[in-house]
């Protein structure tokens, strides 16, 4: 199955529909992405992975709630409780600390910083890095709408589809032709923009992180978190597609760090520190 | 007020007046997700910029501003921004922000104290008063604009105040005038969430007002359909979104209005109704004056007769059956129209008469007053309306609609600035064409200007015809030129004394946008150096005149004119230690509010705006105590100042009969076309990137490295045949002045053949060098849309 097929919410929430009906059974949630005719194959991949769970099904028994860490291990098992015909794909079974056993303070802090360059603060829209038509519509969403790969650049998939003039937010990095600047003007900037947007928390070890940053304009967290996005930025369950039923927004009112020069921030991803 | 906030008051310093009105704040704590702590601070403001009124969250740590985010709680923009909205906190931080006042001796601008300057000013206007001018800004605040309006009408006795919103918007103010009596649109935002049909008449608000242009297009993601017709001169990214192009010659969109009025009356699908309750006709015999002559239907109709599709077609360009498609809109009572217009209709020299036809289509088709119906005109800076046309900050008026050549106008303004009787002068000002005119020009040629104080905006750049109107080396030695503000400029240039301001969130402020939204801010960080407001300039001024004695600066009483009371006693706001010990600006607009009334564009109490972001007027206390604001003025359903049980009343009719004026005016060639030795039209206007001259843009790294300097827009066949290329230094060149840029070819826009496109934020590239400065009879706003110019190769020059 092509993550290209995972990337569209309407899409997703269509297949499910089918994939419920076909089967009869209610599926709720944390879907990813499948179609009728993987049903039967579906029902078989998902009583090895009963088999394998460590998690008590028996009808009627008490089902012990997994930890938050602990949940990658249970692979979305079937119980008696809970079928699904979905299978998960094993290239997205990713073993469950290899995320963060990836990514690193360095190597989220080097992707933060990166993503800094093309922005004035935190939250500020990011400025295009490649040359662009000046008109016409259909060139930013020919890459974009669903985040295709050019060498070994990926076209960061649009967070906010709906809005559909790009350029009014979003300007060249550099200017349109080399040649048409023909004029020097050098003048400095003091601005010093906020960096991150705040700390992200977790209510206990094992609890889901909080997300510290607005979700407003980002509200399709695989454009930053998803399967193709960096590592140190992606999800390790791209498979639960209902982000925000576990992660909700930090008040992002604490923690708030800044520091004095404009390097990154010392708390950053306090998560992997702990 | 608990702990917390007392402690961040304290660590930024601001006064305890300020501090208590922000404690008072509802909409205050509504903050992005309700923050509030002790390292960043949330705090709502406008955007600095454009007249969309945007609402910004704006992020301060440590008295910098570190983040802005689009208001979520915003009508006008429901969380988002431009490119420009989102960097607007970096304007603020040019490293060549102005911070001590600056005068010049010989060649140079050395510092002096603010006490020194204050001293020049008061020599000047002692010199006479009657030759010191003030040149405003559509930018102003409210506050400062009316501080500027009563030191000159009140203060001095002078009437030679204009603001640089007569380049921009008076053939907007003269076509409202024209057509319904009374300033301003009927229509707001609202029309473009439920319009069927958006007709952008020589506008781009894809980059000019990008917020709006997306609150109508982005319908489309939502499934809804819109027809976007775009009528211009040029393609432009307006143009990439719209069904229909319409491409016309130059000036002559007064043909295509007058094409579609002609076929609705052929056809017999203008709306009866409206017109026989609402409306009447209107044109002028002989020089071209506001008020015209009536007209009666029959006449209206025979005067159109010659407006044929195919005569259009002739005169514009467009094709006959274009002009048929939009009189079937037009004609079609079911569907929603809404027409935007800004700069093209605008700057214009029959710009009223353009004006005034797009509002007759709109009223002879009936398209009016229904939400989504509507002829709604945009206005390019923050407060042209809030500052400029409600303030009054112009030659011939007084607040609140008010003129100076109208006695009881004149006495209850008066009244209200408890100034003698007589104090303010019958006869209007110079308006800004005339004011740089008097100003530049020898004493022996007629030039009665000594002095022209400039607040917030950059003349040197945009005054029409650098050359004839304000180059320094044009001018008389004896002129002076006082010019407040924030980074250098060509204006500042050629200043004899440059005062330091605060911008933005520096100060208090209060802006009014397109939709008459009246919007308020507080300070939030201090400004850099000795910047300060432009308001405590004016009154510091208007102070040191009063201690040297001059009569205009007392009132009947003999106080202060500018005179603040806290408990009873007399606040010395003129000292800028004490300014921000009482609310300045509240204090202005409390006084400012009485003038509001006369023509039902009541504000509410300033503490209301406090709460909200913006609310559009006439903003009327219910029963209940609370304020409403309205959205659709002159409909029953709405305005409350519509009799109750009519559906529409134009209650401030020029004809007194509660009638709307629907105006013939007829096709006329623009001063100067292209010819054989000056074959292109050249159109001049903005980018995305920039505001305006680029003053404070320009210093935004981002907006400067995605468009660092100006360009020539040239037709790819007109530069295959001239043998352009591609970044090519040309001269683009009028029988004013030349300008050296480099051309671009298949860029952002794309100018027919036979004409190009120069913008105008650049200061290296003073494209005003070429234009014309023919303006509008009646509004007296100048066209920086066409002019005819050559374009010729540098290289060729030089073997010359």
């Amino acid at each position: 199955m092509s993550v290209d097929e995972h990337t569209d919410h309407k899409q997703v929430a269509k297949q499910s529909i089918v994939a419920a009906i076909v089967i009869g059974v209610a599926a709720f949630g944390f879907l990813i992405g499948t179609s009728s005719r993987d049903a039967d194959t579906g029902h078989a991949v998902l009583s090895e992975m009963a088999a394998s769970s460590e998690i008590d099904v028996r009808p009627g028994a008490a089902i012990a709630a997994p930890t938050y860490a602990g949940i990658r291990d249970v692979n979305g098992s079937a119980n008696a409780y809970w079928t699904t015909a979905i299978p998960i794909p094993a290239g997205l079974r990713t073993p469950p600390d290899e995320h963060r056993a990836n990514t690193g303070f360095d190597s989220q802090l080097a992707v933060l910083n990166e993503r800094a360059e093309l922005r004035a603060y935190e939250g500020a829209p990011p400025t295009i890095p490649h040359p662009i038509q000046e008109s016409g519509l259909a060139e930013c969403v020919a890459c974009h709408r669903q985040g295709a790969e050019i060498g070994d650049r990926i076209a960061p998939v649009m967070s906010h589809a709906e809005y559909t003039n790009c350029t009014q937010c979003h300007v060249r990095a550099v200017p349109a032709h080399a040649e048409l600047t023909a004029f020097t003007l050098s003048l400095e900037n003091s601005f010093q923009g906020m960096l991150r947007a705040g700390t992200s928390t977790r209510a206990y070890e094992g609890a889901p992180p909080t997300v510290p940053h607005a979700i407003h304009m980002r509200g399709n967290c695989i454009s930053c978190h998803g399967v193709r996005s960096h590592p140190a930025l992606r999800t390790s369950h791209p498979e639960r597609q209902n982000c925000v039923q576990c992660h909700v927004q930090t008040d992002i009112s604490r923690g708030l760090e800044f520091p004095s020069q404009g390097g990154p921030p010392h708390r950053l991803m306090q998560r992997d520190t702990r | 007020m608990d702990l917390k906030r007392r402690t961040f008051l304290k660590a930024a310093a601001m006064s305890a007046a300020t501090s208590a009105a922000a404690g008072m704040s509802n909409a205050r704590a509504q903050t992005r997700g309700g923050i509030d702590d002790d390292s960043v601070r949330w705090d709502k403001a406008p955007c600095r910029f454009c007249g969309t009124g945007c609402h910004v969250q704006v992020g301060v740590r440590d008295g910098r501003v570190v983040s802005v985010a689009g208001d979520q709680h915003a009508e006008v923009n429901r969380g988002l921004l431009c490119v420009k909205g989102y960097h607007v906190g970096l304007a603020l931080y040019g490293q060549d922000r102005l911070r001590t006042p600056l005068l010049r001796q010989g060649d140079e601008l050395v510092p002096i104290s603010w006490s020194r300057a204050l001293d020049v000013i008061a020599d000047r206007v002692e010199l006479d008063p009657s030759g010191f001018a003030f040149y405003g800004s559509g930018q102003w605040t409210i506050p400062e604009g009316y501080a500027a309006q009563k030191f000159m009408k009140g203060g001095l006795g002078c009437n030679h105040i204009d603001p640089n919103a007569r380049l921009c918007m008076a053939s907007a103010v003269t076509g409202f005038l024209a057509t319904y009596g009374v300033d301003e649109p009927a229509g707001v935002f609202d029309d473009l969430d439920v319009a069927d049909v958006v007709i952008t008449w020589g506008n781009n608000p894809a980059e000019m007002h990008p917020v709006i242009f997306s609150r109508l297009i982005d319908r489309r993601s939502r499934g809804e359909e819109i027809e976007l017709i775009d009528i211009g001169t040029r393609r432009t990214r307006t143009t990439d979104h719209a069904q229909r192009y319409l491409e016309f010659n130059p000036h002559s969109d007064l043909a295509v209005a007058n094409g579609i009025a002609h076929l609705l009356l052929e056809r017999g699908t203008w709306n009866r109704d409206f017109v026989d309750q609402h409306c009447a006709f209107r044109w002028d015999p002989g020089d071209p004056t506001l008020r015209g002559e009536a007209l009666a239907f029959d006449q209206y109709r025979e005067m159109l007769r010659e407006y044929t599709p195919e005569r259009v077609e002739e005169i514009s360009g467009v094709p006959a059956d274009e002009i048929r498609h939009l009189a079937d809109l037009f004609g079609d009572p079911e569907k929603r129209i809404t027409s935007l217009w800004c700069m093209g209709m605008n700057q214009h020299t029959q710009g009223t008469a353009i004006n005034t036809l797009v509002h007759g289509v709109h009223l002879l088709s009936g398209h009016f007053g229904r939400p989504g119906d509507a002829p709604t005109s945009l206005t390019g800076q923050p407060s042209a309306c809030g500052t400029v046309r409600e303030v009054g900050t112009l030659a011939h008026a007084l607040p609140g609609g008010r003129v100076v050549a109208n006695a009881e106008h004149r006495a209850q303004t008066e009244e209200i600035w408890n100034v003698p009787e007589g104090r303010i002068g019958s006869s209007p000002g110079y308006h800004t064409m005339a004011m740089w005119s008097a100003w530049s020009r020898p004493e022996s040629d007629g030039g009665d200007i000594h002095t022209i104080w400039v607040q917030v905006t950059n003349p040197g750049q945009t005054l029409p015809h650098l050359h004839g109107n304000f180059d320094p080396g044009v001018r008389d030695p004896n002129r002076f030129l006082i010019v407040s503000d924030v980074y250098p400029t060509v204006t500042t240039q050629a200043a004899d004394l440059v005062l330091p301001s605060a911008m933005w969130v520096e100060k208090n402020g209060m802006v009014g946008n397109s939709e008459r939204r009246t919007q308020q801010w507080f300070k939030m960080v201090d400004p850099p150096g000795e910047a300060r407001d432009d308001t405590w300039q004016t009154i510091a001024v208007a102070r040191r005149l009063y201690d040297r004695g001059f009569a205009g600066m007392r009132d009947r009483d003999g106080n202060f004119l500018f005179r603040v009371e806290d408990e009873g006693r007399e606040v010395p706001i003129w000292e800028w230690d004490h300014y921000y010990d009482v609310n300045v600006d509240k204090h202005l607009f409390e006084e400012y509010r009485l003038f509001t009334r006369l023509k039902h564009k009541d504000l509410a109490p300033y503490d209301e705006y406090v709460a909200h972001r913006g609310m559009r007027w006439p903003v009327v206390q219910q029963e209940d105590g609370s304020w409403r604001e309205t959205r659709w003025r002159f409909a029953g359903f709405d305005d409350p100042y519509v009799e109750d049980g009519r559906e529409f009343q134009f209650y401030h009719s020029s004809s007194s009969d509660d009638r709307a004026q629907i105006w013939f005016r007829p096709y006329v060639n623009p001063p100067e076309m292209p010819d054989e030795e000056f074959p292109f039209w050249l159109c001049t206007g903005r980018v995305v990137e920039h505001w305006h001259t680029g003053t404070m843009t320009m210093r935004v790294p981002q907006l400067r490295a995605a468009m660092p300097n100006a360009y020539v827009e040239v037709n790819r066949a007109d530069a295959r045949r001239l043998g352009f290329t591609n970044g090519e230094m040309v001269r683009v060149e009028s029988r004013r002045g030349h300008v050296d840029v480099p051309v671009w070819i298949g860029g952002r826009g794309a100018p027919p053949p036979g004409s190009v496109f120069v913008p105008f934020f650049d200061e290296r590239v003073l494209i005003n060098n070429v234009t014309l400065d023919a303006y509008d009879p009646i509004s007296k706003q100048p066209d920086y849309k066409k002019c005819a110019v050559r374009v010729v190769p540098l290289n060729t020059r030089a073997a010359h």
